[in-house]
């Protein structure tokens, strides 16, 4: 399980998006003092983003976004992080959660801590998505009178 | 020939200091934080992101706050920012269909599936300054009371009298006048839904248009709601020309020489980091009859989209995480004919952050630049690529514009002694005439 890649790919995008303390808390205490190294410090850079025409269509390059990324070794494990901005904190220990997830006596805490993170998120967006709903428009065509007789 | 000038060190770090003395103003207040520009110039953040091409609000704020608020200086500089950056690769295009809207509105259909959300905006706000903004609010109650003030506001004027004048310009809540619209401001460069194609019928009767009274559906924490792309429903009767991916690699701009004619997807590239006034103006002409283009807006929606790449050392693509888009699809007239039954055309316009009028001009002004793929006659600058794509950059223009306010003495000199022979030879020709 520990090379499978959408159960990495899962929980690097949960721990990509959580707030840094709750992700810093949550992997505290499945692993109190994690001896890793750095095997890639934290490494911030620029990746092009693409779009497409219509979303649908012929990509183009829209702009560029800034990233930090950072690769670690826990044991014998290879952790990849990436995160948004300069943020080397985040890197390292979503880098650091991606080990511990391929090591047998984390991966389960590890999975769990995924689907909490992953709950808070929900949450946020749920909350930020009911003040949106209040602007949810309902426009009406009204019909003129002169047309009665027809 | 330009030749260049030496001295004055000191004067110029003299000014330099001084320049950032007046970015501080007065020292007893306190100093701006990057945070509060974030978060309460957020708009300012966004265009220095668009136009610097580099979606990172942190480095956009810091430049918003050194260049003084000049934003197109601060856009310089998020711009030059990014020399210092490796550059890692090519995202996964973004799927703006799976956005996380936070806006979603359509100028085409009253009832699109998924709705319509106004989101935040000024779309029908009264353009009156609001004083009581004059005041800085405690950080909690500034919420609380704008909140209690808006819906004491607005169950006191529920039903506004059609065709009346916004009541007396006092700075009441600018939300609370929704209805109004049609009457408040009657020239189009200020009311936005009253010059929009569909809004002709609220031209004729002033309220046409209402919203619905503010019952929010439940928050639902399992799903948030669906919301398909407005253009779908054209594609399904077949009345919308279909963008298809070849799989073709896009041109880069910022790696590549530029070749003209360019392809849509570098001319995109490029309009997403042109000048807001530039793509403004040129969209403006085109919709005046300087290229034809005055389009529907069959979707405009702004959100978070996720963002992923392929990092070699993986090989499946990772969350590098969400980004603020402004997104614009606009229908308008029809190609084909002959063998091929009409159909409708798309322009189309994608920027970082929240950014909707650019948005907007740029997908004006994408399907002002298929004239000639579209078999149309070229009569305004905003149909000429080579037009458009060498001066819609305002880190070049600022720049070139602005190198002559630099020394150039010597040039100077050259002219100024040229312009002494001309008149002396002038007088010497006057004089033989006379003998």
């Amino acid at each position: 399980m520990k090379t499978d890649p959408s159960a990495r790919r899962r929980r690097m995008a949960a721990f990509t998006l959580a707030p840094l303390n709750s992700l810093a808390e949550g992997l505290s205490r499945i692993c109190p003092r994690p001896d890793h190294v750095f095997l890639r410090r934290p490494e911030t850079g620029l990746v092009m983003v693409r779009g497409r025409l219509g979303n649908v269509g012929q990509a183009f390059n829209l702009g560029e976004m800034l990233v930090t990324r950072c690769t670690i070794q826990y044991q014998s494990r290879l952790g990849h992080g990436w995160s948004p901005g300069r943020t080397a904190r985040q890197a390292e220990l979503v880098a650091l959660g991606d080990a511990l997830g391929q090591c047998p006596e984390h991966a389960e805490a590890i999975d769990r801590l995924t689907e909490e993170l992953e709950e808070v998120k929900r949450h946020q967006d749920a909350v930020r998505q009911a003040e949106i709903q209040k602007t949810r428009v309902q426009f009406f065509a009204l019909v003129r009178g002169e047309d009665k007789d027809d | 020939m330009y030749v260049a000038v030496k001295g004055g060190e000191k004067a110029i770090d003299a000014a330099r200091r001084l320049m950032d003395k007046r970015r501080r103003g007065a020292p007893e207040l306190p100093e701006i934080s990057l945070e509060q520009i974030r978060e309460q110039l957020g708009l300012a953040v966004d265009r220095v992101m668009a136009e610097g091409s580099l979606y990172a609000p942190e480095l956009a704020a810091l430049a918003v706050k050194q260049a003084q608020g000049d934003l197109v200086e601060a856009i310089f500089l998020l711009r030059a920012s990014r020399a210092a950056f490796p550059r890692f690769g090519y995202s996964l295009p973004v799927d703006t269909a799976a956005m996380r809207v936070e806006r979603r509105i359509s100028g085409t259909w009253k009832d699109l599936p998924g709705g319509q959300l106004l989101g935040p905006t000024f779309d029908y706000a009264h353009r009156l300054l609001d004083y009581r903004l004059a005041r800085t609010q405690k950080p909690e109650k500034s919420v609380e009371s704008a909140e209690s003030a808006e819906s004491a506001k607005s169950a006191e004027s529920a039903e506004p009298e059609a065709g009346k004048p916004p009541s007396t310009p006092v700075p009441t809540h600018a939300g609370a006048a929704v209805p109004t619209h049609a009457a408040a401001v009657p020239t189009h460069a200020a009311a936005v839904p009253a010059h929009a194609p569909t809004a002709s019928a609220a031209a004729h009767a002033p309220t046409s248009t209402t919203t619905a009274s503010a019952t929010p559906p439940p928050a639902d924490e399992e799903s948030l709601p669906d919301c398909p792309k407005a253009m779908s429903v054209l594609i399904e009767e077949g009345l919308l020309e279909l963008e298809e991916d070849d799989g073709r690699e896009p041109g880069d701009i910022t790696r590549q020489p530029v070749d003209f004619p360019l392809d849509r997807p570098e001319r995109l590239q490029n309009l997403a980091r042109s000048d807001e006034g530039f793509a403004l103006a040129l969209a403006y002409s085109s919709q005046r009859g300087f290229g034809s283009v005055h389009p529907f807006v069959s979707e405009l929606r702004q959100g978070a989209a996720l963002v992923e790449f392929i990092p070699e050392e993986l090989g499946f693509p990772v969350v590098l995480g969400e980004m603020e888009a402004t997104e614009c699809e606009t229908v308008n007239q029809f190609k084909g004919g002959g063998e091929t039954p009409p159909v409708f055309t798309r322009g189309y316009g994608l920027t970082f952050g929240r950014n909707e009028r650019k948005a907007l001009c740029m997908a004006i002004v994408d399907r002002a630049l298929r004239a000639e793929e579209l078999g149309e006659e070229i009569k305004g600058p905003a149909q000429n690529q080579e037009f458009v794509f060498s001066h819609s950059d305002n880190v070049e223009a600022a720049g070139f514009v602005s190198h002559i306010k630099l020394p150039h003495y010597v040039d100077f000199q050259a002219e100024l002694s040229m312009l002494r022979q001309l008149r002396k030879a002038k007088q010497n020709d006057d004089r033989g005439d006379r003998i």
